[in-house]
């Protein structure tokens, strides 16, 4: 009895201490070309997630690395976009719900050519060896798809806003959408409604933060780069239908309620 | 640049307190001028003996701690400090010296009980600021200071409603729980509303996961009313029924 006891308060103790801080180590790191759902640098989600839990939420959306090929990358493109989709609706939504159907469909696009820019759509992966791992950056300090970086996020990070997919993409936009705020006024922009530049101020903003906000009129490499992206749209091809519903219940995710793949 | 302009102007109606002349080069945080400041406070002889722990005069941390964060808050803009590798780097540098020369000043008033005008407008400069630990800094020294209406509105402004850092919420609701005037608290009750409908979701989380420290009897069938306004289903609903059953006992 008193064994079962200790072994009880020893689990909730280490999940208690697991839950307050997520170890942000690169474990198992594994390479990859530049391409929609792959990039050069990715790590376990595990112990930072776990890993059976995520691939219940997050199957679709989870990129296999033994799917190179473009028919690979287009499964995965086709499941990414109405989730992504989604997620920027919801979330401009529940921040403005006066927004416009302009703004919510400039918001939207926005965020597909921000995806691009910072790690072209790529969150999990699969890896050959069947290990979950999520993608690294910017010298293993960006976490994920909106690339959270560990030099200022630390607390968020160790939180576990980095791996989980929905967290990320939470605490990304929730850093992005202030951009996107101040962009409105922003003197570089010529009118609130010129969705196309309050994009190109807000991913300056985001990269380089708020002092930053005009530079892409500056014509730089990475905002010729975002604009690029926003313009030509490249994501596209690889997506088969653009209408199709996303199956993964995001204001669930959004909410941080888990699990969520049953609801 | 908004920002910038903001600190320059602030240092410059410090700079007619405390002559250029006068200040000594720059020293430990720990150093005190025991120049009276007639302005901001009562004269210390006026006072009853024992002395108080406060003392009343402008530390020359507060104007070391104040020129040195503007000058590092230019950097944003013009390049001064660089930074690990990318873009982001030389952002992030800077927080972190702003941050370091926060948490010194915090620690410095709260050993000598400082209490100041200077600091209250310097943390409330800072709240302003977009790195989270730089935020996270300026909640703490503001902290130090008394109740005030600007500081409340800072906090409700810059915390609450523009912030998206759902780390910084627990504090900032201690810090709102020091306000218990009534029209402090209609103030508080609104933020908290707007925020928990259409804020960030992890800050909406937070608010509603610590409303207790908030609930009192005149407030608590105002936030039963913003529970009615979220859907059923959502997680935050559910957070703040929570916390008002707890109330209620």
């Amino acid at each position: 009895m008193l064994l079962k006891f200790s072994l009880l308060l020893f689990a909730l103790m280490y999940i208690a201490a697991n839950a307050a801080s997520v170890d942000l180590t690169c474990r198992n790191k594994v390479g990859g070309a530049w391409n929609f759902g792959t990039a050069p640098s990715a790590c376990n989600v595990s112990p930072a997630a776990n890993t059976p839990a995520t691939i219940n939420e997050y199957a679709s959306v989870i990129f296999a690395d033994s799917h190179t090929n473009s028919a690979g990358r287009r499964a995965y493109m086709s499941a990414m976009y109405p989730f992504l989709r989604d997620f920027a609706i919801y979330y401009i939504q529940r921040r403005n719900p006066k927004a416009s159907d302009a703004e919510v469909t400039g918001f939207v696009m926005s965020i597909f050519a921000l995806a691009e820019q910072e790690t072209l759509w790529t969150h999990y992966r699969e890896g050959t060896d069947n290990i979950l791992r999520y993608m690294r950056g910017d010298g293993l300090h960006g976490h994920g798809l909106m690339q959270v970086d560990d030099r200022s996020h630390t607390a968020a990070l160790k939180a576990g806003r980095g791996v989980d997919l929905a967290y990320n993409l939470v605490y990304g936009f929730d850093v992005y959408y202030k951009g996107w705020l101040q962009s409105a006024s922003a003197k570089c922009v010529s009118s609130s409604s010129n969705f196309h530049d309050r994009a190109r101020a807000a991913w300056a903003s985001y990269n380089g933060g708020p002092g930053a906000i005009c530079r892409w009129t500056k014509n730089g490499t990475a905002d010729k780069s975002y604009n690029a992206h926003y313009v030509q749209k490249e994501w596209l091809p690889y997506v088969s239908d653009t209408s199709a519903a996303s199956g993964i219940n995001v204001k669930c995710l959004a909410e941080g309620v888990r699990p969520c793949a049953q609801r | 640049m908004k920002r910038s302009l903001g600190i320059i102007f602030f240092v410059g109606c410090a700079l007619v307190i405390i002559p250029k002349a006068q200040k000594p080069a720059v020293e430990g945080i720990s150093a005190i001028v025991a120049e009276p400041v007639t302005q901001l406070h009562e004269p210390l002889a006026a006072q009853s003996a024992p002395p108080t722990p406060r003392l009343h005069a402008k530390p020359t941390s507060i104007v070391n701690v104040r020129e040195k964060i503007q000058v590092l808050s230019e950097c944003y803009e013009s390049g001064c400090v660089m930074g690990e590798g990318d873009a982001k780097g030389a952002y992030f540098e800077i927080g972190k010296r702003i941050t370091t020369e926060l948490d010194s000043l915090a620690h410095t008033v709260e050993a000598d009980q400082l209490i100041d005008q200077d600091i209250s407008d310097l943390a409330r400069q800072q709240l302003t600021n977009e790195d989270g630990f730089v935020k996270e800094a300026a909640l703490k020294l503001i902290a130090t200071q008394p109740t005030s209406a600007d500081n409340l509105s800072a906090i409700l402004k810059d915390v609450v409603l523009e912030s998206s850092d759902a780390e910084l919420i627990d504090q900032a609701l201690l810090e709102l729980a020091r306000y218990d005037r009534a029209g402090d608290q209609y103030e508080t009750q609104i933020a908290l509303r707007e925020s928990l409908l259409h804020g960030s979701p992890f800050v909406a989380m937070k608010i509603a996961e610590g409303l207790g420290i908030i609930l009192n009897s005149a407030n608590v069938n105002f936030f039963a009313r913003v529970a009615i306004e979220i859907e059923d289903g959502s997680a935050v609903k559910a957070a703040i029924l929570h916390a008002l059953e707890e109330f209620s006992g």
